[in-house]
């Protein structure tokens, strides 16, 4: 490595050890040495400071720029710290400096540069009645313009890799024709005056050799070049290919495994456009539609006299009926909330005295309140907040009718040496209670979104040719916690209540497949539908030949007009054959005719997803259940039905007190029904309305406009 | 290999020669970028301190293609309002994940009259280092 600058540099005018230098010190000071070369790349750099006793604090030192251009001043930074009253600040100081600067030309600086090189239009002159022209090929950067020999071609087309091939007379010598694979091709026509001047160029193709040839008989090396169009996607991420391709891609719609060109594909399937390669080998992306107007336009007399030909789309290439059935299925988390009520008695006024008569002439073991709560924790629902009760009587003496006088809620227990009477404790008793129980579970629900896009122009002449997809986008969400999930705090906030005590949340919110990404799903099938129905119309071709015809490109509109056949549309091909030998240029052009052949009187939809369809009616279910008083241990008392829900008691039987015939009492009478004592509260079975899968469809139809490009033939 | 300019988000197309603009106006969709994510540029001026641009530069100026006929932006929305600067930051890494996208759409205001080449588009002097 060469080294510059003095070695070493000398003593820098600033600074001195009594701590005089400029009038207002600056952190950067410089000094100048010349480099005689380019600019140069910093790698390395060695500088010894010698400071005076009173700047003994630590050196600063900066190579801010890196880089020198020729005569640039190296700038030397070069600052230490001191404090004069407590301050600190930078002062230049440098006593002396040393340094060797070793430079790497490797690293030298550089731009990144493009001329922009404007070509003026040519299509003048090269249809003009006399073309003098020539081509200039290189391959690998190398010149083999005059080492070709025969045709060289160039074709072009929507979505396809641009293709050239041409034939190469090698150097003499031995020659390893795989050596030219993967090398870069380029082909530019020039346009030549007669005296054989360069006027213009034009790049027409830039590729790579995929293949070559060796004809050993003619001593020819045959090279194929390709711009790789599926290799260059196959290469990059779905990231990159982003960035390059409109549209929109969904695993929902395409499939998961989809990579580089097949996803390039995926999303260009969304748009109504052609991927192809220009000729610099950019991607293009670019509409299927024509123009309204043409970029160009060909009479008999502008093009060669190969008969143009006109190719009808084949009925069973046309789709103009799209059926898409698209399913969104997901888990709708349901709450219900029952109250249940247990009320047998009435407590008020004279119905009060009433019950608790009844109930003292014949009585039965009154209703725990921690059998209420066993039950109400028992039976598979999740009690929501306290269960209230209704105490029993309160203590008093009762008129039972008849001067029936009864006494209740009094006992008479030992206070010291004498018997007390006070007032009962009934409070873990009840006569009544009621609470509120809630349960959780899941339902499955499908929406069916029935969407049919048509061409209605094409159907009414040549009917319904159906094409039908399906799709299916189901919700990710793990809803496995929710029905555990039920505590004492009621419904879940944002929950849609349907019927009094009555909930749901749809389990629509996931990132995966929530109702966002339904949407994007709709109008991605609905982008696909549409550009397929847009794309399978464009299937008759026109293709005529004319001169050379380096304007042309594929994403224009070019019209025929021919005594025989006028014909407007967007290029889909364009084939180039350059005559070396024979001194003939020309280009075959093949346009893509959209057509429907109707009346044009139908007007298009808007690619509008359909509103969510309305859930389906339910019938409201129940949400209070009534539980009953049963008493047995009596010989009319009626057997226990199978669905008894509420408080079960057996009338008490005391041989002492009841009245004959005591049999009819006694619970060894085999007739005689007792029921035991308990509590049961019974929860409504829930309907499977509100469990099954449910299933609700929308349906819309859409209308497609193709366009209908200009056909005319006349005998 | 230097950075450069390519005409792919892979970084596998260098462009090798120039922009052609065959026909007007016509839109390109470059990246400037290294292949290795071991590489970084900065200014060669003010290294890591000043922004590397990407910018429009006459070599004739006041004949031919005036620098408004290129317009520059980071999305073909923006060309539209696009200027004759972009500004990537004070340093661009290597691969494809630090390359910069951009578009340059080019309009022939002298309407395809004759060949030219004055109008560059450019980064100012870069300092390779190894990240």
């Amino acid at each position: 490595m060469p080294t510059y600058g003095g070695q070493p540099f000398e003593p820098l005018p600033f600074g001195d050890e009594l701590g005089g230098g400029p009038t207002n010190p600056e952190y950067v000071v410089s000094a100048t040495i010349s480099i005689d070369t380019r600019p140069r790349y910093v790698v390395d750099a060695t500088i010894a400071i010698d400071t005076r006793p009173r700047y003994a604090a630590e050196a600063i030192v900066e190579f801010p720029p890196l880089t020198y251009a020729v005569g640039t001043a190296i700038e030397i930074n070069v600052g230490t710290s001191y404090s004069v009253s407590g301050t600190i600040e930078f002062l230049p100081y440098i006593y002396a400096v040393s340094a060797t600067v070793e430079f790497d030309p490797a690293s030298a600086p550089y731009k990144a540069s493009a001329t922009v090189s404007f070509r003026p239009d040519v299509h003048a002159a090269a249809n003009a009645a006399t073309v003098w022209w020539n081509l200039s090929v290189t391959l690998g950067g190398t010149d083999i313009t005059t080492r070709l020999t025969g045709d060289v071609t160039v074709e072009r087309e929507e979505d396809a890799s641009a293709l050239a091939s041409l034939v190469y007379v090698p150097t003499t010598g031995s020659l390893d024709p795989l050596m030219w694979l993967g090398k870069e091709v380029k082909i530019w026509w020039i346009q030549l005056n007669s005296a054989g001047v360069e006027q213009n160029r034009r790049l027409r193709y830039t590729g790579l050799v995929s293949d070559t040839q060796w004809d050993a008989d003619n001593r020819t090396v045959a090279i194929q070049c390709t711009t790789d169009l599926q290799g260059l996607f196959d290469r990059l991420t779905r990231a990159q290919i982003d960035e390059m391709v409109p549209g929109s891609w969904s695993e929902w719609v395409f499939s998961e495994d989809s990579r580089g060109w097949s996803y390039a594909e995926d999303r260009q399937s969304t748009t109504e456009n052609s991927i192809w390669h220009d000729e610099m080998r950019m991607v293009q992306n670019t509409s299927v539609r024509a123009a309204v107007s043409p970029t160009y336009t060909f009479g008999d007399d502008d093009r060669l006299e190969d008969q143009a030909q006109l190719e009808y789309a084949d009925r069973q290439s046309i789709t103009n009926v799209m059926n898409i059935a698209l399913d969104y299925r997901f888990e709708r988390k349901r709450h219900r909330e029952v109250t249940f009520s247990w009320q047998p008695y009435s407590v008020v006024g004279s119905g009060g005295v009433a019950s608790l008569c009844m109930y003292l002439n014949d009585p039965y073991p009154l209703c725990q309140r921690s059998m209420v709560e066993s039950a109400a924790n028992g039976n598979g629902w999740v009690l929501q907040g306290e269960i209230r009760y209704i105490p029993v009587w309160p203590a008093g003496s009762y008129n039972c009718g008849g001067g029936d006088l009864k006494v209740w809620g009094f006992e008479e227990v030992p206070w010291g040496q004498y018997i007390v009477t006070r007032k009962q404790n009934f409070t873990q008793w009840c006569i009544g209670a009621w609470w509120k129980s809630a349960k959780r579970w899941l339902q499955t629900v499908t929406e069916t979104y029935s969407l049919q896009v048509r061409c209605s122009d094409s159907v009414d002449e040549i009917g319904e040719l159906v094409d039908s997809i399906d799709y299916g986008v189901e919700s990710q969400a793990d809803n496995s916690g929710w029905e555990s999930s039920l505590d004492d705090t009621g419904y879940p906030a944002g929950s849609l209540v349907i019927n009094f005590g009555d909930y749901y949340l749809d389990s629509t919110e996931d990132d995966s497949a929530g109702r966002d990404v339904l949407d994007d799903v709709q109008d991605m099938v609905l982008a696909i539908a549409s550009a397929n129905l847009v794309r399978a119309h464009r299937n008759t071709g026109v293709t005529f030949r004319a001169p050379f015809q380096p304007m042309v490109r594929l994403d224009q509109t070019i019209k025929l007009d021919s005594a025989g056949l006028v014909a407007q549309g967007k290029v889909r091909r364009i084939a180039d054959t350059f005559g070396l030998e024979s001194g003939e240029a020309s280009t075959e052009i093949e346009l893509a005719i959209s057509r429907h052949n109707g009346t044009g009187l139908y007007t298009p939809s808007a690619l509008t997803p359909p509103a969510q369809p309305a859930p389906p009616t339910e019938t409201p279910p129940s949400t209070r259940v009534h539980l009953d008083l049963y008493l047995g241990g009596r010989l009319a008392s009626p057997s226990l039905p199978e669905d008894a829900n509420g408080y079960l008691a057996d009338y008490q039987y005391d041989p002492d007190t009841v009245l004959v015939p005591n049999w009819y009492y006694n619970p060894d009478n085999p007739n005689v029904k007792t029921y035991g004592q308990q509590f049961i509260a019974i929860a409504p079975d829930i309907d499977e309305a509100y469990t099954d899968p449910a299933e609700v469809t929308a349906t819309q139809v859409y209308e497609v406009v193709v366009p209908e490009d200009l056909l005319e033939l006349t005998a | 290999m230097p950075f450069q300019f390519y005409t792919d988000a892979g970084l596998t197309s260098a462009l090798t020669g120039n922009l052609e603009v065959n026909t007007s106006p016509t839109t390109f969709h470059l990246w400037l970028g290294h292949t290795s994510t071991g590489k970084k540029v900065e200014t060669a001026t003010g290294s890591g301190v000043n922004n590397i641009t990407i910018a429009v530069y006459d070599s004739a100026t006041g004949s031919g293609h005036p620098t408004t006929d290129v317009k520059l932006a980071t999305t073909t929305g923006g060309l539209g309002a696009g200027g004759q600067s972009l500004t990537i930051g004070t340093s661009l890494n290597g691969g494809t994940a630090g390359a910069y996208e951009f578009y340059c759409k080019v309009t022939d205001s002298l309407g395809g009259a004759g060949a030219s080449t004055e109008l560059t588009i450019e980064t100012p002097n870069l300092v390779e280092t190894s990240i």
